[in-house]
């Protein structure tokens, strides 16, 4: 038998397990994502579904009577995790069943929050126990605002945020999580059925693929493919779905309610790129785990050898095997061993990969299928040789720059390759609107999905110990599309003030921390925000690692 | 080896032109943004990108405003599907043409009015580009000879320790890495010479490098037993270590820091485990905090020859890329290469300054091979076998002086070094081991073949 407290520890694992640091979390809670939370759990369901369950828990603890009581979730647990979550979980899963195009207010929103936690209609817009006090914040607020702060110390990036109208100020948190709703996803299966799409893409494929179909969808998923602020968790979204469909045979019938869904039994590889001293570039497979799945004892075969899969850090796996052009060129699938809850590792074709530095090293000199390329950042693109116009037309509209001239690329895999580089790429401008591409996909991959970012650089990083050394802390950077940027450094609880003014942007800035502890920098610039954490740590704190075995 | 930053020219375009059509639109009927909307995304579904890449509108439209079509053809011609969209949106987006009689322009002609393509959107303020200073690979295992020992006073030599110290916790917290990380965090840690760094904490058994010296993985912590003078088993701490370890450990027994000769390298440490507890209980507890510690491994020295036959070979070398010196004994010299079999430097070329690389080559095999810098001098000096290879031990004070000029491959000096945990001491051009017992001597002067 489950309990509340078993499902509030599972839905955090779910959203963050297997996530790299510095992502975006989406509590994006809906009945696909609960039958995979649930088919974790040690026991079969005893209920109908794990959506039933997950409602018949979390109301049996929340709702007193006629009323709903927060008291009962207040604080953390003794693992430290907020107990809202998976109140909050329930707040977005009502978010998911608002229909297609359901005018977004209180009204609407609380109709389906009742629903789901069987609560009578009172004639008020919000149910009891939600109601908003005099000059006093909605009570639920307080917990998306303790799960912003504890995804912040975790190094994630909350994303869950009040709105700016005054019917949607609360309800945009729940709403704000919600990416993609049933009846979106019922519109995309329906777009694999109708175009018999059974290629195994990766993330980045089929979102342009599904984006080229944007005339065929309805007002919210048009919204969400316009907002490249969601670009990648939409992407991973779109391709979850896409791996369901997948899963259950990409059959036709499995439109509405009574689909089942599992975890998929394929992995997908990005590339990682060494260099050595002479110059010889090496591209192995570097497997991406699954988000808030524990696989252990893998194996995977490539090109004749068997490569344990070990952890290289949140999200991945340590790199496996040296790639040779044709598995890139082609794309190719790996057998996992044993194949009892994954049998395939697929390295997807592509015509180009974006690399950029290491998130936690950028020093090493390596360079990996990460992320996209943040603001400032610069990276590698390994690409077609046909992908070369459209990358010297961005760079002829000054919306990207790499090093040496328009024509400098560099030829990998050897001289009859149709492979090559460009090194020291950056992304210059936001403006990439009035450009076509022949390649849709590179646009989508290199158009920045943000206006404003905080980068860390240089200082002494101790990435186990997500802190850099008092001494020596590291310069923060604001890159923005505007000359100033207001940035605000804080300690954690906010209450005390190092700086707060406004400052040039794109600009290396140091500033003097008082103490080792945790520091918020909050930039703002054009109504658009970022934060980031910055801890300082004294050598007193830093502690021994368990080494990896040294290749090469 | 694959080409780096080879550039290679592209398709010829040159019979391409891109020109430009341009349009009048009122923002009543059609608003910039929506037209920006409904020409990309004719664009994307008809696939027409490769002919018409761009599309301009004029900077803060008001009531009407221009906006233009970038088009990629041969001659100003319109491609067929261009003139087909043109056609089938006319009504709505293409009714005005900009000329009537020829409806074509430079970029140069309608830029005042429209700058760049990114200049849509008038707040647009681009990034600046960091172009970076372009860094030479180097091996981390190529030294230049050096000797100079200029004094240090005391707190300098504390002060030096310290900063080791710290670099030794660092390593021992990331665990493994590149050498650009390596090299990256001495420098703001104010460590001098990096490479040398590293040559010193791999004597001492701190770390292991890949055969190339391109990563670096710090070992874990090991104790080596030596000698006591009283009834106490006296340890030397090798490899990983952190404060809350050391601290740990001293619960234990009793830690004694000694700083290195000119603190170049994190202090030695020495263990003293009292005699009523037993090295057993001591892993045990240790363990207990969540600490592994063992015993430092016997290592087997190999013979010269077969340390010799265990460098790895480079692939790929083209040494006629590089402006070669050539070991003559004592001294480099330039060099053309002639397949001679020697101790060579690699230049850049166009640089002057440093070596990027150096190689032994051999000429029976054809193989160039790579290794510790003062291994392989040892080892052209030991072919050429024109240099006294000789060294002078002390029975009566453990110690072993060995020319600088003849400085032994690293694998030899480690087991000098890691036996009494110090490096050794400069005096005029020798070197000095100290806490050398007989019996390693007699192994290692057998091994090398060297006259003691």
């Amino acid at each position: 038998m489950t309990n509340y407290s078993d499902w509030n520890t599972a839905i955090v694992h779910y959203f963050t397990q297997n996530v790299p640091y510095s992502t975006k979390i989406y509590l994006s809670l809906d009945d696909d994502a609960l039958t995979k939370i649930g088919a974790n759990f040690a026991h079969d369901c005893t209920d109908n579904s794990w959506a039933e369950n997950f409602c018949e828990i979390v109301s049996r603890k929340v709702v007193n009577g006629e009323k709903i009581d927060l008291d009962t979730i207040s604080g953390h647990d003794s693992l430290g995790y907020p107990r809202g979550i998976a109140f909050l979980g329930i707040m977005v899963l009502a978010a998911n069943q608002m229909a297609e195009d359901e005018q977004i207010d209180q009204r609407n929103y609380f109709k389906r929050l009742r629903q789901i936690l069987n609560l009578p209609d009172d004639g008020q817009p919000r149910p009891k126990g939600l109601k908003i006090e005099l000059n006093e914040e909605a009570p639920e607020v307080q917990l998306w605002k303790q799960w912003n702060r504890w995804l912040i110390r975790q190094g994630f990036i909350p994303t869950a945020q009040e709105g700016f109208g005054k019917t949607t100020k609360n309800t945009n948190y729940p709403i704000s999580q919600s990416l993609l709703r049933n009846a979106d996803k019922d519109r995309l299966r329906r777009i694999f059925i109708e175009m018999h799409w059974q290629t195994r893409w990766d993330e980045q494929t089929l979102f342009t693929k599904v984006a080229n179909e944007y005339s065929r969808y309805a007002h919210h998923l048009r919204s969400l493919i316009d907002d490249r602020q969601r670009y990648e968790p939409l992407a991973q979204a779109i391709h979850e779905t896409y791996l369901d469909w997948l899963e259950c045979g990409s059959a036709n019938n499995l439109i509405g309610e009574s689909r089942q869904r599992a975890w998929s039994r394929q992995l997908y590889a990005g590339i990682y790129r060494t260099e050595d001293f002479l110059g010889n570039i090496e591209y192995s497979l570097y497997p991406k785990q699954q988000r808030g799945r524990s696989l252990d004892s893998l194996e995977v075969q490539c090109n004749g050898n068997s490569y344990p899969l070990r952890e290289d850090r949140a999200g991945w796996y340590l790199p496996v095997g040296i790639l040779f052009r044709q598995e890139i060129s082609e794309g190719t699938t790996y057998q996992i061993k044993p194949d009892t809850q994954v049998e395939k590792l697929i390295l997807p074709r592509r015509d180009f990969w974006v690399l950029v530095p290491d998130p936690d090293n950028p020093e090493s000199g390596v360079y990996a299928s990460w992320s996209s390329p943040k603001l400032g950042e610069q990276f590698i693109i390994l690409f077609r040789e046909s992908l070369f116009t459209d990358l010297q037309r961005l760079r002829d509209e000054n919306l990207i720059q790499w090093e040496g001239d328009r024509e400098n690329k560099c030829q990998v895999f050897g001289d009859n390759s149709n492979w090559y580089e460009i090194y020291q790429c950056q992304v210059l401008s936001q403006a990439w609107d009035g450009v076509f591409l022949q390649s849709q996909e590179l646009k989508d991959a290199l158009q920045p999905t943000t206006k404003l970012s905080i980068s860390l650089s240089g200082g002494l990083r101790v990435a186990s110990s997500k802190g850099w050394i008092f001494d020596y802390p590291p310069q923060v950077t604001a890159f923005a599309f505007h000359p100033s940027v207001e940035i605000e450094v804080s300690n954690i609880q906010g209450n005390s003030a190092i700086a707060q003014k406004s400052y040039p942007s794109n600009t290396p800035m140091s500033f003097n921390f008082p103490s080792v502890g945790e520091f918020m920098i909050r930039a703002n610039c054009l109504g658009e925000t970022s934060q980031r954490l910055i801890k300082l740590i004294n050598w007193g704190d830093v502690d021994m690692a368990l080494q990896n075995q040294l290749g090469g | 080896m694959q080409s780096r930053r080879t550039p290679r020219n592209t398709q010829n375009r040159s019979q391409i032109q891109r020109w430009y059509m341009g349009f009048k639109q009122k923002t009543g009927k059609v608003k910039p943004t929506k037209l920006l909307e409904v020409i990309s995304r004719e664009i994307q579904t008809r696939n027409l990108s490769r002919y018409l890449p761009i599309m301009r509108i004029e900077k803060s439209p008001k009531g009407e405003y221009y906006f233009f079509l970038a088009i990629e053809s041969k001659g100003f011609e319109i491609p067929h599907e261009i003139a087909k969209l043109l056609k089938e949106l006319k009504d709505i987006y293409f009714k005005l043409p900009v000329d009537k009689t020829r409806n074509c322009f430079e970029l140069e002609q309608i830029k005042p009015m429209v700058g760049n393509a990114h200049d849509v959107t008038d707040y647009t303020n681009p990034i600046p580009y960091r172009s970076q200073t372009r860094t030479i690979s180097e091996s981390s295992l190529t030294l230049s000879d050096s000797n100079q020992t200029q004094p240090l006073d005391q707190e300098r030599i504390n002060n030096l320790s310290k900063n080791h110290e710290h670099f030794l916790y660092w390593l021992s917290a990331v665990g493994s890495g590149a050498w650009e990380l390596f090299r990256k965090t001495c420098e703001i840690l104010g460590l001098v010479e990096p490479k040398r760094v590293l040559r010193r904490l791999k004597l001492l058994g701190h770390i292991t490098t890949s055969g190339n010296g391109s990563k670096w993985q710090v070992n874990p912590p090991s104790l080596l037993e030596i000698q006591s003078e009283n009834g106490d088993r006296t340890f030397i701490l090798h490899g990983q270590r952190s404060i809350k370890f050391l601290n740990t450990f001293r619960t234990f027994g009793f830690l004694e820091t000694c700083n290195q000769p000119r603190g170049e390298a994190p202090p030695c440490i020495y263990f003293r485990l009292p005699s009523e507890i037993g090295y057993e209980t001591l892993t045990q507890r240790m363990q207990e905090q969540g600490y592994s510690i063992t015993l430092t491994p016997f290592r087997n020295i190999p013979d010269i020859a077969t340390w010799y036959s265990n460098l790895l070979v480079v692939q790929g070398l083209l040494p006629y890329k590089f402006r070669l010196k050539k070991f003559n004994g004592q001294d480099f010299i330039d060099y053309t290469f002639q397949r001679e079999t020697g101790f060579y430097q690699f230049f850049s070329q166009d640089i002057d300054s440093h070596p990027q690389y150096t190689f032994f080559y051999d000429q029976d095999s054809d193989q160039w091979v790579q290794g510790d810098w003062y291994g392989l001098r040892f080892w052209a000096i030991y072919q050429m076998n024109q240099g006294n290879l000789c060294a002078y031990y002390s029975e009566e004070n453990n110690t072993l002086c060995v020319l600088f000029s003849h400085r032994w491959a690293e694998v030899y000096e480690t087991h000098l070094v890691m036996s009494s945990g110090v490096l050794p001491r400069y005096e005029s051009d020798t070197l000095i081991y100290q806490g050398i017992s007989t019996d390693l001597v007699n192994e290692l002067s057998q091994k090398l073949n060297i006259s003691i």
